[in-house]
């Protein structure tokens, strides 16, 4: 009886079940938006953080969550301290700052402590990123201060040159078009082809400026030595915004140099890169490649992917111990030298190249001079500058290649060796192994004919 | 008539030199060498010849390093593992306690011990050498600069090695224990360095949760694997030779020294606490 009741609650319990699955999966799609992973948000001081990677500026910022700060030394980046929502993103496993919901810049100074003492007092100042050959270009520098203003209404006024010769240009080619609409209405009316050489040029359009200001922001400018520093914020009442306080561990390159990428012939889209002067370059087919030379440093790995990716908390993780070269800056006014038993025999400067494609449905191309006079590269851009080294590889040869300045001095860490390596026939990597081996046979051998012979019995 | 008294360290060149002249006139030290160096040639450099092949051009620290270290850590096994065979069969056959009745004592027995692998290390180092040397200039592969000072990390290695094989010998009474210990302590520092570095050269992107706390695991465990393994010596003297610090490399060989003291120093006061008898 008793076993029959319960049957009766249990069925009653999976009917409930059942119903209350079909209830959720019919208002599931409908209200949607209850169940969507819409992250929760928390209100939160923060520190925005653009620093300098050696070769651009990056940016990132400092949850609550994440006490110390990572720089490199002797470099300038930008702090600022601002009050933004901040959620964690799972998919990509990082912190995310709504700037655009909610941004608030805290007021006050910034003081930099080295232990207990105050080493530096940084106030807001306005600053701005100056592209000179546009933002593709390459280059970038800060400028902080007056120096940010003078940059941005240099910009603009370049800006508005350039809209005054545009509108100058539309006007010229409009009074153009209207002239030659006239000539060609008169070719029509009389018959008689006109002169070519009293045709009216074709106005020039005007060239966009290159260069690129970002509007002036305000944040604090840092740069210091390598070492461990404490960051705090002391509000406009003199007291120190508890929130605002992290650690911030200035670091150092272990070894600087200079460091290339080699741009192989055969693959120019997939480059190796080179930043450790004890590394050599080993060639086996490959007779022509391109080298671009850069400013090169060996860098602590765990401080170099905390700083660029703070808002990642996996970000370096396990990696206190390793270390990693960061190409930074194209280096200029350096010439390329091939050497062969130390006597230079090549010598190559920067010049600009260009891939083209070669005719047909086959995959290939060709990498040739980029020459801006030449007709085919009107209004085309170079593919890349770099140093062209051309070798005559015979198995075995070996070649050092290095930087010298004007001065035709070299340029410290910059040789590397090119070895052309050979491996064929194989046989000879298979033999010396035995050479040991009859070694023994030798000493085993001669050992017992030194061994006294037993007497023979009687 | 009596004569010269009977020093310790004659004794214990003694013992080496005896040990010494039977390992160098057998053949199995020759066979050892000559299948590491085939398996270095088949594996390692042919594989750095095929990766050049393959890609045409390549940029790399020295292809020839890591044979060259790969070599010398397999013959240290080798050496090691006799080391860690010598006391306990000797033990365990009954030799130990006749030969103590003559003018031996732990430590001069245990110094001869230790002085026979690293003398045969020594030999070992003339056959590479022309193993690589040859093979360098054959491959063009470039043989690894300041080779003298590698070779100087190198004994110290072989040191290590054999002074940990003759405490882990000395601690246990069968060869077979013995055995099993110092290979398991062999196999575990290489996975170890093995790992680390593979779990180092996962890119960030590819990085889940799992691999994260294992990679932070494995280099906080590196922090203490830095002093107990002697490969982490060795990496360290040859890194600050590649980097031209020249007081890192004193101090990583110097600390190599020291390891092999203490290692030996533990082993003479198992050896005396243990005894000969079986």
């Amino acid at each position: 009886m008793r076993r029959k009741r319960l049957g009766r609650g249990n069925r009653l319990a999976a009917l409930g079940v059942l119903a209350g699955l079909g209830l959720a999966l019919a208002w599931g799609p409908a209200a949607g938006t209850a169940f969507a992973a819409e992250p929760v948000k928390q209100r939160q001081i923060v520190y925005g953080i653009t620093t300098w990677t050696g070769k651009e500026f990056a940016g990132t910022f400092a949850p609550a969550n994440a006490d110390t700060i990572y720089l490199t030394a002797s470099t300038r980046h930008v702090l600022d301290v601002l009050e933004t929502d901040v959620y964690y993103w799972p998919i990509t496993q990082e912190y995310m700052a709504d700037w655009m919901g909610y941004r608030r810049v805290i007021p006050g100074r910034l003081e930099v402590l080295r232990g207990d003492q105050v080493v530096a007092t940084l106030d807001r100042a306005p600053y701005t990123f100056v592209y000179p050959e546009g933002y593709m270009g390459g280059e970038v520098q800060l400028a902080v201060g007056e120096e940010a203003h003078e940059a941005y209404r240099r910009y603009q006024d370049a800006i508005n040159v350039y809209y005054d010769q545009a509108e100058a240009y539309r006007q010229a080619e409009e009074a153009w078009r209207d002239r030659m609409a006239r000539i060609l209405e008169e070719v029509q009316r009389t018959g008689k082809p006109a002169d070519p050489e009293k045709l009216p040029k074709a106005p020039e359009p005007p060239e966009p400026p290159r260069l690129l200001v970002m509007q002036p922001a305000e944040g604090f400018v840092v740069q210091l030595p390598a070492g461990e520093y404490t960051l705090r914020l002391v509000g406009e009442d003199g007291k120190e915004v508890e929130a605002a306080r992290k650690e911030l561990e200035v670091f150092a390159p272990r070894r600087t140099g200079v460091g290339y990428q080699i741009i192989p012939e055969s693959k120019w889209t997939m480059p190796v890169e080179s930043g450790d002067p004890a590394e050599a370059l080993y060639v086996s087919s490959e007779t022509t490649f391109y080298l671009k030379a850069f400013a090169a440093s060996e860098l602590n790995r765990y401080a170099y992917s905390r700083m660029l990716e703070l808002a990642k908390p996996l970000a370096g993780s396990g990696q206190r111990s390793a270390w990693q070269w960061v190409l930074g800056e194209e280096l200029g006014g350096v010439t390329l030298q091939v050497l062969q038993g130390g006597q230079v025999v090549a010598t190559a400067e920067p010049r600009p190249y260009y891939v083209e494609q070669t005719p047909g449905y086959a995959l290939g191309y060709r990498i040739v001079d980029f020459d801006p006079s030449r007709p085919e590269f009107q209004g085309r851009q170079p593919s890349f500058v770099a140093f062209k080294v051309q070798l005559q590889l015979r198995a075995g040869a070996t070649y050092e290649l290095r930087l010298v300045d004007a001065e035709g001095k070299p340029v410290p860490n910059s040789a590397r060796t090119v070895r052309a390596v050979r491996g064929d026939p194989a046989w000879p990597l298979y033999a010396w192994p035995g050479v040991p081996l009859v070694a023994g046979l030798v000493v085993a051998g001669w050992r017992r004919r030194l061994k006294p012979r037993r007497p023979p019995e009687a | 008539m009596t004569g010269a008294p009977i020093t310790r360290g004659h004794v214990a060149l003694t013992i080496a030199g005896r040990d010494l002249r039977s390992h160098l006139f057998g053949f199995s030290l020759y066979l050892a060498v000559s299948l590491v160096l085939l398996g270095v040639s088949h594996f390692a450099m042919r594989n750095a010849l095929w990766q050049v092949e393959q890609n045409g051009l390549i940029v790399l620290g020295s292809p020839i390093s890591y044979p060259f270290f790969l070599a010398m850590w397999l013959l240290t096994i080798y050496l090691g593992l006799m080391a860690a065979v010598a006391i306990a069969r000797e033990r365990d056959s009954g030799t130990l306690e006749v030969l103590f009745y003559g003018p031996v004592d732990g430590l001069s027995y245990l110094a001869g011990k230790f002085l026979q692998p690293v003398a045969s290390f020594a030999v070992v180092m003339l056959f590479y050498l022309l193993y690589f040397g040859v093979t360098a200039a054959y491959t063009n592969l470039g043989f690894p600069g300041q080779v003298l000072q590698l070779l100087l990390l190198s004994l110290a290695l072989a040191g290590c090695v054999v002074a940990l094989g003759l405490a882990v010998s000395a601690l246990s009474r069968r060869v077979f224990i013995s055995v099993l210990v110092f290979l398991g302590l062999m196999l575990f520092f290489t996975l170890f360095d093995v790992a680390h570095a593979v779990l180092m050269a996962i890119p960030g992107e590819r990085l889940t949760d799992l691999l994260a706390f294992a990679r932070m695991v494995v280099d906080s465990t590196q922090q203490v694997m830095a002093w107990i393994s002697p490969v982490e010596y060795y990496s360290r003297g040859s890194a600050a030779l590649l980097m031209g610090e020249r007081s890192a490399y004193l101090v990583a060989l110097g600390s190599s020294v020291l390891y092999t003291a203490v290692l030996m120093a533990l082993a003479a006061w198992i050896f005396q606490r243990k005894g000969v008898r079986r």
